[in-house]
This record gives C-alpha cells, structure tokens and sequence, in this order.
C-alpha cells in the first residue's frame, strides 16, 4: 500500500494514500471537531467546522479535514488561531439561528453542539439575526418528534435515510437560508412511506429529530447504556440499551457487529416495552391443593416442576414430556433444555419455535452443500449483482437483509420482490411479483426452468464446482410453465422477464425470510432455492449466496446447540449410535435414539393425550398456531403444564407451576445469528424480584432431576458444548469479540464469512431434482 | 427599437449585429460562418484544435478566466463515452446581458463553437442551459439548431464525416447558483442544483458521471473565428500586450447609452464609458464602478483608466468577471446599492454550507441596519471579519458576494460610518 507523510501540529504521521486529513489526524491521536461528517455515512463537506489550516511555506489557506486528501510532505496545523476564529465563527452563525434551549432540551449533555460550543467557548451570537420559527413538535409520528428549529442542516438525517435505511423519506427543500429538511411536499412521516426505523433519530447530532420516549422524563447523563444482542429475528444486530434504574429508556444503533454496523430495524428500536411491562412476571407461582396459582419462591416452584414432571415421566413413560423452547434464549439455554429433555426426561421431543424451519435449512444445505447453514454473508447482500427477495415482509422482519438489497439495488442491482401484496420492499424493486400466498416453490420451479431452457446460467461454474446438473436438468422437463403461471397467479411472461432478470447480472442473492404461520418452507423448498443460486454461480462467491432466514432471534443457536427433535447439538443425528456415543461421553448418559417432534406435531399428540407433560421455556404456542381455541382446549388436557416466561399470559392460568424468566436483554450467554456469527449478550438490567435467568431456572430443574446433569457455569456450559459442536473449534467466551465469530470457527479470531468453493471431484456441490 | 451604437473597431461575435433581428444562418454563412467547421472537422486532430485555441490566448468568458484550450485538455484520453458539452447561458450575475445579447444577434456562432469543441473532445452530445427567463434565446436557438441540423452541420455524420454530434436546448429551473459548472451539471441531471466540489472535475467526471466541459457561450462563439483566422489574428484583435480577442463589454448604470459592446480585449475603462456608454448621464458625476458583474470588487476614480482586460482589472485589486461594468454615480448610495446585491446573493444561496448559508444573511442584516438608520460603529469590523470567513464557504458563491461588500469597506468606508454618524442614509432626502 503507497503512504504519504505529513505533519500535523508538528507529529510526523503515515498514512496510506488517498487517506483525508481527518483520517491522519485521529490515527495521530489529534482531535478535529466534526458536525456533518458522520463515519457511517457517505461525506457532505457542509458544516465547515472541521476545517485546519494547510500551511504552504508562506501562505497558507483553510481546507476541510473530513475531505481533503493528505498530500506527501503536507503541513497541517489542526489548532492555530486562525482555524479557531474560523471554527469560533461556524459555531456563532450555527447557535445565531438555533433555539439556544440547553435548559429544557433533551439532548442536553449528549448534544453534539452543544459540546462544540463548551469546547471552542461560544456562549451566544455576537449579533441577533434572523431566526427561524417552525412548529415544534410538527410530526404525529409515534415514535419521533420532531422540532427542526434546533436543526443545523448537516442532512445526516438524510444521509442515514438513504443511505442505511434506503427509504429516502428526509430530504432537502428551499434554498439559502430558508433551506430545511423535510419530508417530500411536506407529508407528515407515516403518509411519506417513513418505515419508522428511526435512522434519522440516531443521527442527529441535536435534537432536531428525536426519539419521542422519554422526552421530558430522563436527562442523558441519567442514562446507562449497555450493548447486547437483539433477539427479536435472526439478523443478531448489536443494539445500545440506554437504561435507567429498572428501565430500558431507548434503544440505540452500536456499529461494532457487522451484522448491523449500526443500523436497526423499527422493533429493533421501538419494541422494547415487553422489558418495562406491568405484565413482567416477578414471582413464581404453583397450584395449591385446590388447582389455585398462588405465589410461592422460584426454589419452591422449581422443586414443584421437577416433581411434577418425574412424576409423568414415570407413569406415562419417557416420550409422554415434551420440551418446547421460544426463540429468544441464548445458546447455552438452549443447550441445558435438551441436555434436560434428553438426559433427565428421556426424549428427543424438544424443540424451538423456528426448529421446523432451521432443520429444514439445516438439512437442504448438508445435502447440497456440505455445510448445513447459510453459506454466506449478510454483507454479501449489498455487494450482490442482482437480488430476489421472497418470504417475509422484509423490511418488517428481516430488516438487515432487506436495506442491505436495496443498497445493491442502489448500486444497480435489479431488484425483484416476491410478496403476495405491496410491501415497503416492492417501491424500490426493478420488478414486482406479486404471487398467490405458499406459491414461491412454484415460482422457483420456473425460474429454474427459464434459467435452464434460455441457457441463463454459469455453465463455467456449472462444470467446474456442481454435480448431478443431469438431475436437474431432467426433473425440470416436467415442469410445464403454463402450471407454474396458474400456481403462481402471474403470466407466463413474467416468470420468464423475473428469470433473465434475476440472471442478468450475477453474482445474485436470493433472500428468503420465513414467517410463522408459512408453511412452504421445506427441505426441498430450501434445495431449490440453492439450485438456483448454483445456476447462477452464486454459492461460495463475495456477493453472491442463498440467504436463507427462520424468523427466530436465535433460531440458527437453538438448531446449532441441539434444540431440534432429530439433532444433538453440532447436528448429530440422535439416530446415529456413535453420534450417542459421543454424547454420552460428555454427559454420561446417552441420548434417547428415537427422533423426537416437532412443536406442531407436539401439539397434535397432545391432543391425541400421547404428551401428558409439557416444559415451555419463552414460548407462547398460541402464537405459533392458526387455531388458537383448538391448541388451548389441547393444553387443557396436560397433566403438567410448567410455564416458564417473562410475561405472564393467559397461558400461566393453565399451568400447574409458572417459573418467573427474564428477557433477553437481562441475560448472559452468546447467540447466534443466521450467518452463524456468534456473539455475546450483555445484561442491561439488573434483575429485580425473585426472577432467573433461564439458564439459572433450566439448571435449577437439572440439578432436581439429576445432580449429576447441572452445569457449574455458563461458561462451562458453552465448553461443553463444544466438546459436541466441532465447528466451534474450542471457542470460549472471552475469546468472542464485539464483532463476533462466524463459525465454521478456524485460526483466525473472525471466522468464516463464507463457504469455501470445492476442490475435489466429491466434494462439489449438489444439484437436486426440483419437486 | 434596439439602439445600436457603430462600433468602429473590429467586430467579431458582433458582426451581424442588426437592429430587431437575428443573423439568418445564410447571412452567418456569408460572414465567414461554418467555414471552421469545414476546415477542421474529419482533418484536424483534437491537439492539433486545442494547440490552436492555446496559442490564441482565448480565456474563458464565464467569468473566471480559465484557459479555454486547457479545460478541454483535462478531458483523460482514456475517459469514457459518450462525452458531453454544457453550453452555459443561464447568465444570472446581476449586470451580465452579453450571452442573451450574442444568442440574439448571431445564434449561429454559438451552435458552431459547440459542435467544434465536441469534436475536440469527442463528445456526442450538446446542452445550451438557458436561463428561462430567456425563453425568447431558447426559442431562437431550438429554430437554428433544426436550421443547422437541416444544413448538415449538426446530427448524424457532420459534413459527410463520422462524426455525429447533436444539441438539446435545456430551460433551466432558473437559479443563481445553475450557473456555477458543477451546481448546473447537477439540474441537467434533474438533481437539486448543489455545487460539487472538484476533485473529480466536470472533465473527468461530469453528467451522468462521463467527461463534460462546461463552457461560456460567449467562449465558444469564439472558437470558430480563431480556427478560421488563425490564433495570431486573434492575439492580434486585442488592445494590451498578453491578452487576446474581442470581449463583449455590458454597460449599465446612470449613463446615456447602456449597452453591450464588443471591443477589443483590454479597451480603457474610460474609453468604454465615454466613448461607447456615451458618458455619465446629464446631472450625474462618476463615483466608480463593478468591472466584472455583481461579485467583483469596486474600482474608483483611481481606476478610471483602466485597461478592461483580465491581468490589467486583476492588477487594479479586483476581477474581470463576465465583463458587466455597473457604474455607479455620485448621487447613488453604495450602502443602498451593496444590500440590494447581498439580498440577492443570500436569497440565491443554495444553502449547502453554514458560512454562506448562515453568513449572508448575517450581512445582510448588517447592512441592512447601516441603512436604514440603525447602524453601529461595531457593525464595520463585524462585516470585515464575516467577509473573511464567506472565503471558507464550499463553492465560489460565498466570496463572490462577500467581494462588493469588502470593496465598499475598502473604498467607501467612510460613505458607510457616514450613515453611522447621521443615523440615517445621507443620500435620502
């Protein structure tokens, strides 16, 4: 890499070339204020307040620091008194039209010029010019509030709307003085298509836009704030929890994790008060004698469950438990709940909330690939030729996926997006297909037939790192396009134009969100789906995979820590008798052999009185489920029903014991999300009442049914898993830094971003039969 | 009736000036019009063209003075295609009337100095930005781009060559700042009119990211002259030693006969005001005068003789600009006069940057006060030390407005404490 040297404030420093002087400056340690420059955005060069005096022999002349590169030899002097006077002088015309309402503003004390004006000394302006009056609070948003008399024009709002959100909802109108930020024609928020990701909050640097909770209630320096993983889908974005006392205040964007980079999504940021809720369970409570809940201690409801569910395991036999998990633990939870299922209860029936559809992506990628989970990058998104996004509502659901496809579109990445309606995603796609609802295996079908028959694909990667093409090639004869027209709602026509266009360009990204309640997701909807990325050449390759997503926050930890009716943890079959036997060396009993159920078939075997026991842990199956009324008169037939969860529902009025969890956001431990990147939870709050993490309530039942099962620590937990789970190479906690670990985990501290290409002949990809 | 005074010195952009009408393109023709093209087109090399404009000496008339010859050099030989010309005549600086003055009486030059500067720098495509309150110059424009079109001097295979070459008139939104390059490249796109500061320059990456020279008409109209006469010839049309050509000089103020005059590069001052302006109207004595247009700084008394060419006006403290000379008289407030400029360059503010968002109306203000009776003797230093910082703003705009303001303080400090000491603007009564 060519480097250049220059001087500041008389310190020699090096810097590769193309670097700004801004860039020198803190990699010198030297302190250059900025206001309009943000990191995470592209550069604006608007606020003049980071400029230095770029000192040539006699003359010297002021240059922006955030965008003027450093040139060999450069003598730049970030502090004389003429860059002062000229910062001091931004600084007045800034406040000259600024409310000046430190007092009452709730920025005070995290104001970013608010700090400028303490650093450089500028109490007021020198001389009272024209002011602006806007409304304050001009905006109904729920969430924002908006008060753009305290707003200095740096348009990062804009620049985040764009940029990280690809909203474009913020933008600039009017001119000289009377330029302001608005939405388009002046809407208010929801009607100009604002998505309410909140973007524009965290980035203002006053208090122009901002977040609407807490106004008035909490000054910042109140405020605690403390980074974790948030649970609420798989895309494991690091978020800032700023808390007060027992509170979660709001919820703020940390850039460390590549899997976010500081961005976040609207429940991301919003959807916290579940943690505040008066419905927080606090107490443990159990039946008396006469059927009634009454409160009781955690210990005294934990010896309650682990009797109750002894007592079926012993009358009814050991596969009459079933141990059902929500999608919000962490890995080390989930680990301890099938160590309990399978050691102390004796089944393989345990399960998450997103097992069905984990296992499925789980066993498509083992078979086609050898490497049975995302092979790729969120990141890989935003470097893709082209993408499709199907599934979910993204931008709804799987937020990262979705503004990252739409910064490749940005970049000229056609675009398409399969959704039965309108949806945020579809105003910014090339192409929208609008398909009949549980119709995109059908859609895929034909896409794989166009690609084939109009000899779209990547012959060269074809040959060189896939086998059994014939297969595909001689399964996709039967499909008739005419059939997946009339399956899929959309012409012929359409399915070819979404064909090439998705072939036009490749690398290409399919994205595929699931839902709850969607049924097609399968194992040979998942293999599909890999076909045509193979097709294209899109396995293995920056920019371009199958980006496959459950809907669960740690869905891919629960499928990888064995969480899944047919899978130990590292996805050792509880069919294979070695697989036991190594399972049974750590644990010293070895695993049931038959597979166990997943969470739908649970509830139909409940209803069939075959499961007599039920363990939930965070989970509600009445949202799982179409039937509501049909899965509670199920419940009503248990003999134990053992609840365990942060809120209460109507779910604790059926159960004979209820066990008082705490939210993810109170927890330690690690997760994992959908592009494996394991990460660490931190908790934000401390725990009040006589409430438990669920690991410390799993391992208080452990420790009741067999002493022996218990875990000494998490950390002792998470190594013990590993002893099962190869990829993690010895992983430990305090090796797992901020950014994560992708795991198939090697030597390095990062892991793998993506799959490696095949190099021997067996090894190569897999094409499927399309069915 | 347009008065037209008879210049007697050679007249080259102006040759067929007549009164109320424009040069049809035969008339064009007779005067020597697309001879250029002829002689270069299809046998010229673009270096051989750009060596030519380089030894003529031709700066660019917008108002910087930039070598024209060196702007279309700055194209990267391996820059992409298609490449394009802006043809720049949204002529917004108070003052300035030359580029509608030209477009009116000869539009033939024009088209000609732009399809001549695309072939030098291979461009496929032309743009004439056009102020729209000169609706009447595009209109004239769009009929003698189809007349051209039509003569085979424009479109597909120019003159039987392979060279094909097309113009668009673009009516622009009409803002001061569409005339700063990069701002006007930017609303040819259909973006918001911001400036983009260089690096890359327009010539490596201007519309639609691709190499585009952004000229002056009243540059381009030049153009076909000198490839027909040759570069010593137009060294030769000029007054002073160093400079070259003619320059279409706007006259405006209490005089008795404002106008738009072609005369050779570097004509005294006084020559333009006495001889050709008619001298100060009955009543009126000469106070001083803006050279250049609105964003120059004021020349007095001391100047009068002045040699009206780029280094001559640089040497005087202040800048040829696009040639508007504003004169003022002795019964003419400058206060007045400067706050009537610094409105219009506030309101004219894109509003990118504080200082130039923030700053003029802070002069504004300033003068505003001194004005009207409410001035301080602290307001003088004030509007100094805010000149200064406008240089620290992002585009050329902020110190352009700044520059009357420093010349009145320069020249006419005491005019302005004069309304300080009375409370009240001497020259009303």
């Amino acid at each position: 890499m060519a480097t250049g040297t220059l001087k500041i404030n008389g310190q020699e420093v090096e810097v590769e070339k193309g670097s700004t002087i801004l860039q020198a400056a803190e990699k010198a340690g030297i302190y250059v204020p900025v206001l309009c420059y943000h990191p995470l955005l592209p550069l604006e060069e608007a606020c003049r307040i980071c400029v230095v005096e770029d000192v040539r022999g006699d003359w010297s002349t002021l240059v922006a620091a955030c965008v003027y590169p450093v040139r060999n030899g450069m003598v730049i002097q970030t502090d004389s008194p003429m860059v002062i006077e000229a910062r001091k002088t931004i600084m007045e015309l800034l406040l000259s039209d600024h409310p000046n309402d430190c007092m009452t503003c709730y920025a005070t004390g995290s104001c970013e010029l608010q700090d400028l004006a303490h650093i450089y000394q500028v109490k007021s302006t020198k001389y009272e010019g024209a002011r602006h009056k806007y409304t304050v609070d001009s905006d109904p948003s729920p969430y924002l509030f908006i008060d753009m008399n305290k707003c200095i024009l740096c348009r990062r709002c804009i620049r985040a709307c764009h940029e990280i959100q690809g909203a474009d909802i913020w933008t600039k109108v009017g001119r000289g003085f009377d330029q302001r930020i608005s939405t388009a024609f002046g809407l208010p928020l929801a009607e100009a298509g604002c998505e309410d990701c909140g973007h524009c909050a965290d980035f203002c640097p006053v208090d122009a836009i901002g977040y609407r909770v807490g106004r008035g209630e909490v000054r910042s320096w109140q405020l605690k704030g403390t980074a974790t993983i948030c649970l609420h889908c798989p895309s494991g974005c690091r978020a800032q929890y700023d808390t007060l006392k027992d509170k979660v205040v709001r919820v703020v964007g940390n850039a460390e994790s590549p899997s976010n980079r500081g961005a976040l999504c609207k429940a991301g940021r919003f959807n916290f008060n579940f943690i505040n809720s008066p419905d927080r369970l606090r107490t443990a409570a159990m039946q008396n004698a006469q059927r009634e809940l009454v409160p009781c201690s955690t210990d005294e409801a934990l010896d309650a469950a682990a009797a109750a569910l002894q007592k079926v395991r012993d009358s009814h036999g050991v596969n009459s438990i079933a141990v059902l998990c929500g999608s919000m633990l962490t890995n080390e939870e989930y680990y301890l709940a099938q160590k309990l299922a399978r050691c102390a209860l004796f089944t393989n029936h345990v399960d998450n909330a997103s097992g069905a559809w984990q296992q499925a992506i789980h066993e498509a990628m083992s078979a086609s690939l050898g490497f049975g989970a995302m092979p790729g990058s969120l990141q890989d998104i935003e470097r893709a030729g082209a993408v499709l996004v199907m599934g979910s509502n993204t931008i709804e659901k799987h937020a990262m996926a979705a503004i990252r496809a739409r910064k490749a579109a940005r970049g000229g990445a056609p675009l398409i997006v399969v959704h039965p309606s309108p949806v945020p995603m579809t105003k910014t796609a090339n192409m929208h297909l609008a398909i009949k609802a549980g119709s995109e295996s059908a859609l895929l079908q034909g896409l794989i037939k166009v690609i084939l028959t109009e000899e779209l694909y990547d012959k060269a990667f074809v040959e060189k790192c896939t086998q059994d093409f014939a297969k595909l090639e001689r399964s996709v004869q039967k499909i008739n396009l005419g059939d997946v027209a009339e399956k899929t709602g959309l012409s012929e026509e359409q399915i070819r134009d979404a064909g090439r266009l998705y072939a036009s360009r490749r690398p290409a990204c399919l994205v595929h969100g699931a839902e709850p309640l969607d049924n097609t997701a399968n194992e040979s909807f998942y293999r599909n789906c890999v076909n045509l990325q193979l097709l294209l050449g899109s396995v293995g390759v920056p920019g371009g995979t199958p980006c496959l997503m459950g809907f669960g926050g740690n869905g891919q930890g629960a499928g990888d820590f064995g969480a899944l009716p047919k899978y130990l943890p590292g996805y050792r079959p509880v069919t294979s008798s070695p697989a036991r036997k190594t399972a049974a060396k750590v644990w010293g009993v070895s695993p049931p052999d038959k597979p166990g159920m997943h969470c739908s078939k649970v509830f139909e075997a409940i209803e069939r009185g075959e499961i007599k026991g039920l363990y939930l842990i965070g989970l509600n199956p009445l949202e799982l489920v179409p039937n509501k009324k049909r899965l509670e008169s199920a419940l009503a037939r248990l003999d134990v029903l053992v609840v365990q969860d942060c809120l209460s529902s109507e779910l604790c009025e059926a159960a004979q014991v209820v066990l008082p969890a705490v939210t993810f956001v109170e927890k330690r431990g690690t997760a994992t999300n959908c592009e494996r990147r394991i990460q660490r939870l931190q908790p934000v709050l401390a725990l009040q009442g006589d409430v438990r993490s669920d690991f410390d309530l799993i391992n208080g039942l452990l420790g009741r049914l067999d002493g022996e099962l218990q875990a000494d620590s998490l950390e002792s937990a998470f190594a013990e898993a590993g002893q099962l789970i190869s990829d993690l190479n010895g992983l430990s906690h305090e090796t797992i830094a901020p950014e994560g670990v992708q795991w198939p985990v090697g030597d390095g501290p990062a892991g793998a971003e993506r799959i490696a290409l095949p190099e021997g002949e067996k090894s190569k990809f897999k094409f499927a039969a399309v069915k | 009736m347009t008065r037209v005074k008879l210049v007697e010195t050679p007249q080259v952009l102006f040759r067929n000036r007549r009164p109320n009408r424009i040069a049809t393109l035969e008339e064009y023709r007779q005067s020597g019009g697309y001879e250029a093209l002829v002689k270069v087109v299809g046998r010229w090399s673009p270096a051989e063209i750009c060596r030519c404009i380089d030894e003529s000496g031709l700066k660019g008339r917008g108002g910087a003075g930039f070598p024209a010859s060196k702007k279309w050099m700055s194209v990267p030989a391996d820059g992409a295609y298609p490449r394009y010309i802006a043809a720049n005549a949204d002529e917004m600086e108070p003052g300035t009337f030359k580029d509608r003055m030209l477009i009116h009486v000869d539009p033939h030059a024009v088209i000609e100095g732009m399809i001549l500067a695309g072939y030098t720098i291979s461009a496929s495509k032309g743009y004439i930005f056009v102020r729209p309150s000169y609706e009447s110059s595009a209109a004239i424009l769009e009929q003698e781009l189809e007349n051209a079109r039509r003569a085979g001097y424009l479109g597909e295979n120019i003159l039987g060559t392979d060279f094909s070459f097309d113009i668009v008139v673009h009516r622009s939104g009409g803002r001061y700042i569409c005339g700063e390059a990069t701002a006007l490249l930017n609303a040819l796109m259909g973006k918001r009119p911001n400036p983009i500061k260089p690096p890359p320059f327009p010539t490596v990456k201007g519309l639609w990211d691709r190499p585009t020279v952004v000229n002056n008409v009243e540059t381009l109209a030049n153009v076909p002259p000198i490839l027909r006469n040759g570069p010593q010839w137009y060294r030769n049309l000029a007054e002073t030693e160093g400079s070259a050509g003619t320059k279409l000089y706007c006259v405006s103020g209490r005089v008795n006969n404002p106008g738009c005059f072609e005369l050779p590069m570097g004509t005294r001052f006084s020559e333009i005001l006495e001889r050709y302006a008619g001298g100060m109207a009955p009543g009126y004595a000469f106070k001083a005068f803006l050279p250049g247009g609105a964003s120059t700084c004021f020349l007095t008394k001391a100047h009068y003789h002045v040699a009206m060419d780029f280094d001559a006006v640089a040497a005087a403290g202040s800048r040829l600009g696009t040639g508007a000379v504003i004169v003022f008289d002795d019964r003419t407030c400058l206060v007045a006069a400067v706050l009537n400029l610094t409105e219009f360059f506030a309101r004219e503010s894109c509003g990118w940057c504080t200082p130039c968002r923030e700053g003029l109306p802070y002069l504004r203000d300033l003068l505003w006060r001194i004005e009207h009776g409410e001035g301080k003797e602290a307001f003088i230093p004030m509007l100094r030390s805010m000149c200064k910082h406008l240089w620290n703003a992002y585009c050329a705009l902020a110190p352009g407005a700044a520059t009357p303001v420093e010349g009145l303080l320069k020249h006419f400090e005491d005019e302005v404490r004069e309304h300080i000491i009375q409370k009240r603007c001497p020259f009303k009564v």
